[in-house]
């Protein structure tokens, strides 16, 4: 299987420190990958380098397509202008407009979505709402169409709609639709949030810490949500938990970071047998200390 | 206190003894406040005032007590915080189209009746009513809070008055000129302020709403600085609203043969104001659910979580901005039509926050709340004329009052509900 999404020596400088150290791993198209790692190992930060929040001190990092595109994500945060785009009007053009309109947003648009550690809900909102705001790509955004309510708008809107209804079923949120989404309870602000994102149309979802808080049961639910949506919806799947029964139980793959680094992956049951990996975890006993 | 044990009971004499209570206690209070006065050196004996202010006292205390009792609006004042409001909601709802349509009934009436000085009250509120909604796409929609929006408001005013002496445009040439122009400068103002948020894009607004003031008081040459600039009245087809036309022209009293009245101009105006704002309600309703409005919405939420979806912020921010300031600049376009006379004084930063405290008190994002609050917060002022030194007291009074009992302002915004079927 192709890999959908590759990742290659990233690095990440805040200042003095260096929160990422040549991070680099594949995601195959289809597949479960898991980041895991000690807290503040850097799993949120390349979470934010994936989704265009961050831009990275250097690396790359490729979205390819099934049908072969390829998107650089880090040429669409618009980096400083260069001397050969004065030679190039469309190569100024094309980084003019990544600097103005990029980041995160066209990152989204170019197929990567995610959700938040603390969830962010448009709180004032009601939960169907939410899902209609996910789908810009698909909703008709003139302004005139919209005003004089056309066909083609009302057309996209019942489509919108249509497709709302059906993520809000299928993470049983039904019943909630019309209430506000700050008003519901935690374990359904995050199954929200996940349909949100699914409205967007993602190819690869990004999980940040999508059990955290959840009950047993709730954790459950969304292990067999998560691989349905991989079986059925077509979605590549990557995410970051410390849940890791979670974790065996649902990734094919497994990223491991500490100190910013890429200290073991591979398959699950190989990854937790590996001593870098426990050491990393548990610590190392006082007279081995590094 | 004693107030707690009669709304326990609610038999009428309860309430009926607690406001003869009430009435003595004023009584004894009112009478050497208001029953002696000074006149020279003698003491002169007003027995009747405190007996007419206990007698009101006890009125007020018997309605208050025995609305309670019956669970009524007044009630919730005190006590139960829901059932009243509620109460009122739900009745507001049920006579929905039946409200609207008598309101619009009244207002259609209205400016035939009530004279020329409150006619121009009247076309003031409106005027209000279109700030306000416009600075609520900004504030209350698009959560971007806008402390300058005069300045949209002047550039709409001094684009009709500058646009008339220049270039000669007429009313309904300056109304989409302005409203362009305002555009234009909202978009101009919205691009340094993307990255901000809060308190600074408040301060950054607040600096451009003086500095269109400064311009406009100080450039001479072009603006007439202090002096300000005469505006021609508006035309209807053609039919002048002076007492003599112009050559080629006919005036209104020729056309439909009556007697000549210079409330004819403002009652044009006032009905012409009314259409206007139906549109713009109109196309608020609209927005607020096509996907341009709720981005909106979503990014007065969490910008975070806009980008995270795809939304441009960027494009959000100025698109709000922009159809705010437009709505500004008719606003102003109809304020200079209505003054003839534009000056510098009209757009200082009182005016700013008198426009952001109609949209704060009628609950941002609410449209209908909005619109009551203009009316009352233009209309209130003038009819207490007599308190005018107070007027920033009641006024601040009735900001916290707010804060206390609606946060969310007189009526919170309706969020559209959805059903299988479509919009319910």
């Amino acid at each position: 299987m192709a890999s959908l999404l590759t990742v290659h020596d990233l690095t990440m400088r805040f200042g003095g420190v260096l929160a990422l150290n040549g991070v680099g791993f594949d995601v195959r198209r289809g597949s479960v990958t898991a980041l895991i790692g000690p807290n503040g190992a850097g799993k949120t930060t390349v979470f934010n380098c994936l989704t265009g929040f961050y831009r990275p001190s250097s690396g790359a990092i490729r979205l390819t397509d099934a049908d072969g595109v390829s998107v650089d994500l880090i040429e669409i945060l618009g980096g400083p202008f260069r001397r050969q785009d004065l030679r190039s009007p469309r190569a100024f053009g094309r980084r003019l407009y990544c600097k103005m309109f990029g980041g995160a947003a066209l990152a989204a648009r170019a197929g990567v979505v995610r959700t938040f550690q603390n969830i962010r809900l448009f709180k004032e909102m009601t939960a169907f709402e939410n899902l209609l705001v996910a789908q810009r790509a698909r909703v008709n955004n003139n302004l005139l169409a919209g005003l004089l309510s056309t066909r083609a708008y009302r057309d996209a809107e019942a489509e919108a709609r249509e497709r709302a209804w059906y993520w809000l079923d299928f993470f049983r949120l039904a019943e909630d639709g019309n209430r506000l989404a700050g008003e519901l309870a935690y374990g359904r602000q995050r199954r929200l949030e996940i349909a949100r994102a699914m409205c967007a149309g993602p190819r690869l979802l990004c999980l940040d810490e999508p059990a955290a808080g959840l009950n047993p049961n709730e954790t459950r639910e969304l292990s067999e949500w998560i691989l349905s949506l991989r079986r059925g919806h077509g979605v590549t799947v990557c995410l970051i938990e410390h849940d890791m029964g979670l974790v065996m139980e649902i990734s094919d793959q497994v990223v491991v970071l500490d100190h910013g680094q890429v200290i073991a992956s591979g398959r699950p049951e190989k990854v937790r047998d590996n001593p870098v990996v426990l050491e990393a975890y548990l610590g190392v006993p006082e007279e081995e200390g590094r | 206190m004693t107030e707690r044990s009669v709304s326990g009971g609610q038999s009428v004499g309860a309430v009926l003894r607690e406001s003869l209570i009430t009435g003595v206690v004023a009584l004894l209070l009112f009478a050497p406040l208001t029953g002696v006065s000074l006149s020279g050196y003698t003491l002169e004996g007003h027995w009747q005032r405190p007996v007419w202010l206990a007698g009101w006292v006890v009125l007020g205390r018997f309605a208050f007590g025995w609305l309670r009792a019956r669970g009524h609006l007044v009630g919730r004042l005190s006590g139960r915080p829901k059932a009243g409001s509620a109460l009122l909601a739900s009745w507001i709802e049920a006579h929905r189209t039946f409200l609207l349509l008598a309101l619009c009934v009244v207002a259609l009436i209205l400016p035939w009746f009530i004279g020329k000085y409150w006619l121009n009250v009247a076309i003031l509120a409106w005027i209000y009513v279109l700030l306000a909604l416009g600075l609520n796409i900004v504030v209350g929609l698009a959560g971007l809070l806008d402390l300058g929006f005069v300045a949209f408001y002047a550039v709409g005013a001094y684009g009709y008055a500058l646009g008339f002496k220049y270039l000669d445009l007429s009313f309904w040439a300056a109304l989409p000129f302005g409203a362009l122009l305002a555009a234009c400068f909202g978009v101009m103002l919205g691009f340094p302020v993307l990255r901000m948020h809060g308190d600074y894009l408040a301060i950054v607004t607040l600096g451009f709403g003086e500095i269109i003031r400064l311009v406009l008081n100080n450039w001479m040459d072009f603006t007439g600085g202090p002096n300000g600039v005469r505006v021609p009245f508006p035309s209807f087809f053609g039919i002048e609203f002076g007492r003599k036309a112009q050559p080629g022209h006919v005036t209104v009293h020729e056309y439909f043969q009556v007697p000549f009245s210079n409330e004819y101009r403002d009652i044009f105006l006032y009905l012409l104001l009314m259409i206007v704002v139906g549109g713009l309600v109109f196309v608020i309703r609209r927005l607020r659910r096509m996907p341009l409005g709720r981005n909106w919405e979503a990014l007065r939420e969490d910008e975070i979580a806009c980008r995270s979806l795809g939304i441009q912020p960027v494009t959000v921010k100025l698109s709000a901005f922009g159809l705010g300031a437009m709505t500004g600049g008719v606003g102003g376009v109809f304020f200079a039509a209505s003054q003839g006379f534009v000056n510098p004084t009209s757009f200082t930063f009182m005016e700013s926050a008198h426009i952001l405290a109609i949209v704060i008190l009628g609950g941002m994002g609410s449209t209908a709340g909005v619109i009551a609050a203009a009316v009352i917060l233009t209309v209130l002022p003038e009819a207490l004329r007599d308190f005018a030194e107070y007027r920033g007291l009641l006024f601040g009074c009735a900001m916290v009052l707010m804060m206390v009992w609606r946060p969310r302002g007189l009526m919170g915004a309706r969020r559209a509900r959805f059903d299988r079927s479509g919009v319910a």
